[in-house]
């Protein structure tokens, strides 16, 4: 801050803040009236009352005066807030504040000097007892009221105020030559106290916290013109210093005379004072000083803590070098953070007062930096920040609620430069969304989370899939199997460089703790990180026993997962965990498992020429048949609705047992005429129930409905699907192309089973619908399905197209 | 231009502040922002029209080794230099309206590095005045254009102002300050002339040691840190240039900029120097040493120059000083085709007679990557990844063709990548907390650098954690043409354009990913319908060849590039399409026809049109064809 040479010290007040000060006086208002303002701090401080319930009054900062007196408390914290408004004359003090900050810092402390009552409590008593710093003010105070008593008897002469007021015999120290109208200059009747520098007895210090309404700004923005102003900034902790003590106060003693000589020190620097000057040494001795010696039992020292901080990148236009700045934190300002972390600094921007010396070296450019006021750390990480909505969002959000096709959209809006993959992107927005966690009396959790795994031939945009979704998610992690860094997916122990102390550091898993972990070429993984994930995708935990550490961190993530199959291509004829090379255990742990692959047609190629065509030609995207919805209102979305807890009605779940057990029964015949194992199990229920939850989520509603059952059910089979059937169906289900003829016929064939189930040749739309979607398909498969054949005189459907009567039903049978 | 400007523009801009205060009566706001407007006047005649015009061209010097060592360069003088701006400082305040110490009178330091009597008039509380006076600039700090070709700097030069022979007494022309500090660096260190400079190598040293293990070490280690030097471009030096106002916004990191400014030499403004160092450890602690002493180098090392103009862009970057021999007659479309052929042989005997690989590097020397869309959905267009496979190993195929490509385009890099350099210093840039600083990696390059990876003579071995970021930076580069940035606790992958062409040996993970991969091999000729009579070309200059480079690079990516296919040809390049994935739907997927329309597009530009031709669509049809049976037959 400044360098206290020897001629200039103490006789400045609060330094440059002061300065500034009086000119921006000079500039709007003519000299600010300090004395007022004086005034008006301690009314405010004396008046100010907070009304909880009617009538009954609490005073604040009264009440903070007296927490300080009695050594409960050691901030006195002003909230400008609690200023604004009273009245046009403090809302001009406010603004007089803001811009000089570091002067009213020191009226607030002066006023509250005054103020401060007695300690009452006997704890606080006590403690004062055992201060050493506070005996050995007391001691040296005693001596000096002696001595002043000669002295006045001696020389009965006031106000020496001019002369340096460091020294005891004469000055009234900590008062400011501008104002200096106060208190009478007259050294005898004075309490001694008041002649120790005033910063040397505080035990506390005075924070002053900027209006509510001034938001966190980025440090770009913070110029030449908010120098000595108070700022608020956002960004985030890159270096951190050691904690040290710094002094505040240093006090001498002289060795010939025995009278102590005090130093106030506002910056980082300071000459040490070496003779004494006390004039009764000087009387007594001559040319020959008496030498001071520092006390460091009777000097004051703070903790003081140099941190870096840098702007947040989303402040940081892009391709430029984010900007940082130093902050100065003291007494309780330090300690607040560490390298990594999120913060909002308030505090006072101010030139750096170099010595002479290192001035002429540093080409008269003023360093600056920011003086803390206050250091809140976000408990959360910079990714979490967007998790707070503005007002206009929510409106967006619920004007977005409201539309009903607010599933497609929003799912189609996943990645809208991939074509096509309609299941697989509604499987990742329920997978955004997740279901709801339970967590049982007995602590047993049934997790909410939901996993999905994506297999598919190289270049079929998984990665992209995997990216974006990372990028949307509220806490997101994109890594991959193989070749991540030394962490890994769940922990590693590291040491730290400078303190040789060891740490545990989280893992992508770890830290997508509560968000959606993106692994991407899952089969390539370690065996040891392979292991874990066992662990992850049922416990939702990490377990950690390395280098003595031995700990569980958790990590409820979903899991989304991207694969190659073994041999390059997927080979319907083995089991998926054998084309995968993973095992069943880990496979079936995933909720949905999709098979993407890259196939031929001629509808789909010619549009994504088209798409590619136009995007060489004008040199960016077509207009998209749909709007899509924009990322961050996707993320706030997705946040709103994860706010959601839908129950399953009690009807409903009769429903889904009843179905679940059909599904089931119909599963094992399937299987023993297709000689496989069984695929559904009870994974699969926890699935759907999972999904369902997700799918009335998405519509912002408390109670699960039969119809998200019915689509959970769909997307399951649908994944199903894409695993067991021939390619076109496959595609189908993964939304990828059409075989047409294939694909109704399999509708067709399905309605034929329906009606013969029944026991019918006329089914009703309603109940032949679900019964389709179910099987994977959907409703404009099922409406073309019906004009085809109804074209080819299979089927008759009537005219409000509501009953479907099988024309030839003994023919199918 | 006045020569007397060149040699002193501060006295203009000091004329106008004195007129400029005297009719405001000294109001300190009023004065800062006439300053932020136009430097109260000053800047009519030290305009950026006047400076970057063609006359302004031959009286204003560049700043070089030679020029500062010959004593031809002073403090005080208006220099043009040309670099990229490498990383960027926050912002410093100045003095931008001051009153001096001994006549009371109001002066500004701006565009001024130091000012004696000011300083030495300065208390060490800053007055309320001298706050009022504050003003920012930005310092950006700037090195030598990497990968710049030498003739492409001989041609920068010789455009430039007649180099005239050193003064007799060049010690006089210097900064009396900067004067008495060159004797005492000179008296204490010999060894640190500014010849032991120019023999770092390249990103030799890591830039920062990585735990300083005392406090010595850490002092010495901070002279390195201001040192990154291209060893390509020795003539050259880097150097902080401080934006001012206006142009403090917009300026990117690795962009490049020439900028017209005030040369300062003021030894007096840095820190760190090994005489100082042991008293600077003793005033300012530990925390922000380091990073003093790398923001502050020396200025002996890395002068200062205070930015009165500047000037960026792709007509920068893309365009070639001509020059004044130059004969800048039109190109015709035979002269073209010929000057185009000519380049052909040259680079398919490099590659050892490859004429189908010829076409394919020539076109991916060209190639230039732009952004379709914004954010996160942004797609690049144009980018063309080349990989040249089945290379024998520890060939001298990739230098060969380096240096046919380096005579002809004003920058290009060469990487070789070898196991133990690749896991022991990085790639890309990464930010430093301890310096404050970007340490600069060798993938940080001016957009329109080709960049050549030779991995023929990589090794099997075992990558480090370092190793492993590296190679996903390159397959990131090669990949989405997006470097990665490592500020630590965030990354940023940032666009950029600089074509990759890697050669193989054997395929690595970096190949994978090129859009367009092609086996190697001798004497294999073009296509019959893309190769023309090529047998009795005229001999053709460098300096055609590099002008017909520059102009067509100009053509695909300067600012009035321009592109059309007709709708008809837009049709049949979608059935094409459909078509080859009825037949080989493994093979040929959508980054398939992006790479078609990308040559075709570049095919046409290299012949001069703008426009897709029926002809050009058959020739990369064709030429793609013959590199897909290539390749098959060579696996």
């Amino acid at each position: 801050m400044m360098m206290m040479g020897s001629a200039t010290a103490g006789s400045q007040g609060p330094g440059d803040g002061e300065r500034a000060g009086e000119q921006d006086g000079a500039v709007d208002a003519g000299r600010i009236n300090y004395r007022s303002d004086e005034n008006l701090v301690a009314k405010f401080l004396q008046e100010f009352k907070l009304e909880p319930s009617p009538h009954q009054f609490v005073y604040k900062y009264q009440d903070m005066l007296s927490e300080i007196a009695n050594r409960k408390r050691n901030v006195l914290e002003v909230r400008l807030d609690d200023m604004v408004g009273a009245n046009p004359a403090q809302d001009a003090l406010v603004d007089r504040i803001m811009r000089n900050t570091l002067r009213y810092v020191d009226i607030f402390s002066k006023q509250a000097d005054k103020l401060m009552p007695e300690p009452t409590d006997p704890d606080a008593l006590r403690a004062a007892a055992e201060d050493v710093q506070e005996n050995y003010i007391n001691e040296v105070l005693r001596m000096h009221r002696v001595e002043q008593e000669q002295r006045n008897q001696r020389n009965n002469n006031g106000g020496g105020n001019n002369a340096q007021q460091q020294m005891i015999p004469l000055g009234n120290a900590a008062q400011d030559e501008d104002d200096d109208d106060m208190d009478g200059g007259d050294g005898a009747d004075v309490d001694p106290r008041a002649r120790l520098p005033a910063s040397l007895l505080r035990r506390y210090e005075v924070v002053i916290v900027p209006p509510r309404k001034m938001e966190a700004g980025s440090l770009r923005k913070v110029l030449a013109s908010e120098i000595g102003g108070l700022v608020r900034i956002r960004g985030i902790v890159v270096r951190v210093s050691d904690v040290k003590p710094v002094v505040q106060v240093a006090t001498y003693q002289c060795d010939e005379c025995g009278f102590e000589t005090y130093q106030e020190v506002l910056g980082t620097e300071f000459m040490p004072k070496l003779e004494c000057e006390v004039p009764v040494c000087k009387e007594t001795r001559g040319s020959k000083k008496g030498q001071l010696h520092l006390q460091t039992r009777g000097s004051k020292f703070v903790k003081f803590q140099e941190i870096k901080i840098q702007e947040a990148p989303d402040q940081v236009p892009i391709g430029h070098i984010p900007r940082s700045m130093t902050v100065h934190a003291k007494g309780s300002c330090t300690r607040q953070c560490s390298p990594g972390d999120c913060v909002e600094v308030v505090g006072v921007f101010l030139p750096e007062k170099l010595s002479a010396f290192r001035q002429m070296r540093a080409g008269l450019i003023m360093n600056t930096y920011l003086d803390c006021m206050q250091i809140v750390r976000h408990k959360k990480t910079y990714a979490q920040l967007g998790d707070e909505l503005s007002p206009e969002m929510e409106d967006e959000v619920d004007e977005l609620a409201d539309d009903e096709n607010v599933y497609d959209k929003l799912a189609r809006s996943i990645a809208p430069e991939i074509f096509g993959h309609e299941d697989v992107k509604k499987a990742l927005l329920l997978q955004l969304v997740s279901g709801v966690t339970r967590r049982m009396n007995d602590g047993m959790s049934i997790r909410g989370d939901i996993n999905v795994c994506l297999v598919g031939d190289p270049g079929v945009a998984k990665s992209q899939l995997l990216k974006h979704i990372a990028s949307i998610a509220p806490r997101g992690v994109y890594t991959t199997g193989k070749g991540s860094s030394g962490v890994g997916l769940t922990a590693a122990v590291t040491r730290d460089k400078t303190t040789g102390d060891v740490a545990l550091e989280g893992g992508a898993l770890v830290l997508a703790d509560m968000g959606i972990c993106c692994i991407d070429e899952f089969d390539k993984m370690d065996d040891s990180d392979r292991t874990a994930i066992h662990e992850v995708m049922e416990q939702q935990t990490v377990s950690i026993a390395k280098a003595g550490i031995t700990t569980t961190l958790n990590a409820r993530t979903s899991i989304l997962a991207a694969a190659n199959p073994l041999y390059g291509r997927y080979n319907k004829r083995y089991a998926p965990a054998e084309n995968i090379n993973l095992p069943a255990a880990l496979l079936s742990r995933f909720d949905l498992l999709f098979l993407l692959l890259d196939i031929p047609d001629m509808v789909q190629d010619s549009a994504l020429a088209a798409h590619i065509t136009h995007v060489h030609r004008h040199k960016r995207h077509p207009e998209l048949d749909f709007e899509p919805v924009r990322p961050a209102l996707l993320r706030a979305y997705i946040s709103q609705a994860r706010k959601v807890v839908p129950h399953v009605p009690e009807e409903l779940a009769n429903v889904i047992v009843e179905e679940y057990v059909s599904m089931r029964q119909q599963d094992a015949q399937d299987a023993r005429e297709a000689d496989s194992q069984t695929m559904l199990t009870a994974r699969q229920l926890l699935s759907i129930l999972r999904m369902a939850q997700a799918l009335a989520r998405l519509r912002f509603s408390q109670v699960v409905s039969q119809n998200d059952v019915q689509e959970a059910i769909r997307l399951v089979r649908a994944s199903k699907i894409s695993l067991e059937e021939d390619d076109g169906a496959a595609a189908a289900g993964a939304g990828n192309g059409q075989a047409n003829g294939d694909l109704l016929g399999a509708i067709m064939r399905g309605i034929a089973d329906y009606a013969r189930a029944h026991r019918a040749t006329t089914v009703r739309y309603g109940d032949i619908e679900p019964y389709v979607l179910a099987k994977g398909f959907t409703s404009e498969h099922l409406d073309a399905c019906l004009r085809e054949y109804e074209a080819c005189n299979v089927f008759h459907v009537s005219a409000d197209r509501n009953r479907i009567t099988i024309v030839n039903a003994q023919e199918t049978n | 231009m006045d020569a007397k400007i060149v040699d002193s523009p501060l006295v203009v801009v000091d004329e106008h502040f004195v007129a400029s205060a005297k009719a405001k009566g000294g109001d300190v706001a009023v004065l800062k922002q006439e300053g932020a407007q136009d430097s109260w006047g000053a800047a009519k005649i030290l305009s950026e029209e006047t400076l970057f015009s063609k006359q302004a061209l031959e009286s204003i010097p560049w700043l070089t080794r030679d020029g500062l060592r010959a004593g031809t360069l002073h403090h005080g003088m208006l220099v043009r230099y040309r670099a990229m701006v490498q990383d960027t400082f926050d912002p410093e305040y100045y003095d931008c309206v001051v009153r001096d110490g001994d006549s009371g009178s109001l002066k500004t330091l701006k565009y001024r590095e130091f000012d004696h009597d000011v300083a030495s008039n300065r208390a060490a509380a800053p007055s309320a005045q001298d706050i009022a006076g504050l003003s920012e600039r930005l310092p950006l700090y700037c090195v030598p254009v990497p990968g710049e070709s030498a003739w492409a700097r001989e041609a920068r030069l010789a455009a430039g102002p007649a180099r005239s022979p050193p003064k007799a007494s060049n010690a006089d022309s210097m900064h009396p300050a900067a004067r008495a500090h060159r004797k005492r660096v000179a008296l204490q260190d010999p060894a640190r002339d500014d010849t032991a400079v120019e023999k770092r190598p390249l990103l030799g040293e890591p830039e920062t040691s990585p735990q300083p293990a005392s406090s010595t070490a850490a002092a010495a280690s901070a002279h390195k840190l201001a040192l990154e030097l291209d060893v390509n471009n020795v003539g050259d030096m880097p150097c902080i240039v401080k934006m001012y106002d206006a142009a403090m916004e917009g300026i990117k990191v690795s962009q490049m900029i020439e900028v017209v400014g005030v040369l300062a030499q003021c030894p007096d403004s840095s820190i760190g120097s090994d005489a100082e160092s042991d008293e600077t450890a003793a005033v300012a602690d530990d925390f922000m040493r380091l990073e003093i002493a790398a923001r502050r180098p020396p200025s002996s090392l890395v002068p200062r120059i205070h930015c009165i103009a500047h000037r960026s862009g792709p007509t920068l970057s893309l365009s070639i000083d001509a020059s004044p021999k130059a004969s800048s007659s039109e190109s015709t479309t035979a002269e073209t085709t010929r000057v185009r052929e000519a380049l052909l042989s040259r680079i398919a005997t490099a590659i050892g007679g490859d004429r189908l690989a010829a076409e394919y590097v020539l076109l991916w020397m060209l190639s230039s990557t732009v952004r379709a869309g914004e954010g996160a959905s942004a797609r690049p267009v144009g980018k063309l990844a080349l990989a040249l496979a089945k290379i024998p190993e520890n060939s001298t195929i990739p230098k060969a063709l380096h240096n046919v490509l380096a005579n002809v385009l004003p920058r290009s890099h060469y990487l070789e990548l070898a196991v133990a350099d690749l896991s022991s210093k990085s790639l890309f840039p990464k930010k430093d907390y301890e310096t404050n600083r970007l340490c600069a990696g060798q993938l940080q390059l001016c957009d329109g650098t080709p960049i050549i990876v030779n991995e023929t003579a990589l090794q099997e071995g075992v990558l480090n954690d370092q190793g492993v970021r590296n190679m996903q930076a390159l397959q990131q580069l090669v990949q989405q043409q997006k470097l990665h940035y490592d500020f630590q606790y965030f990354a940023c992958d940032w666009d950029v354009d600089t074509p990759v062409l890697v050669a193989t040996s054997n395929r690595t993970a970096i190949v994978e990913g090129a859009d367009c991969v092609l086996a190697l091999e001798q004497d294999r000729a073009a296509p019959t319908s893309i190769a023309s009579q090529h047998g009795g070309v005229a001999p053709v200059s460098d300096q055609d060849l590099r002008k017909f480079v520059a102009d067509t690079r100009l053509r695909v990516a300067g600012p009035n590039a321009d592109f059309t296919v007709s709708q008809d040809l837009a049709t049949q390049i979608e059935q094409t399409y459909v078509a080859a994935r009825q037949r080989d739907g493994k093979s040929v997927k959508a980054e398939t026809l992006d790479l078609w329309l990308t040559l075709a597009k570049l095919w046409e530009k290299s012949h001069g049109r703008d426009e897709l031709t029926k002809d050009g669509w058959k020739a990369i049809l064709d030429m793609e064809q013959a590199r897909s049976a290539a390749n098959l037959a060579k696996k």
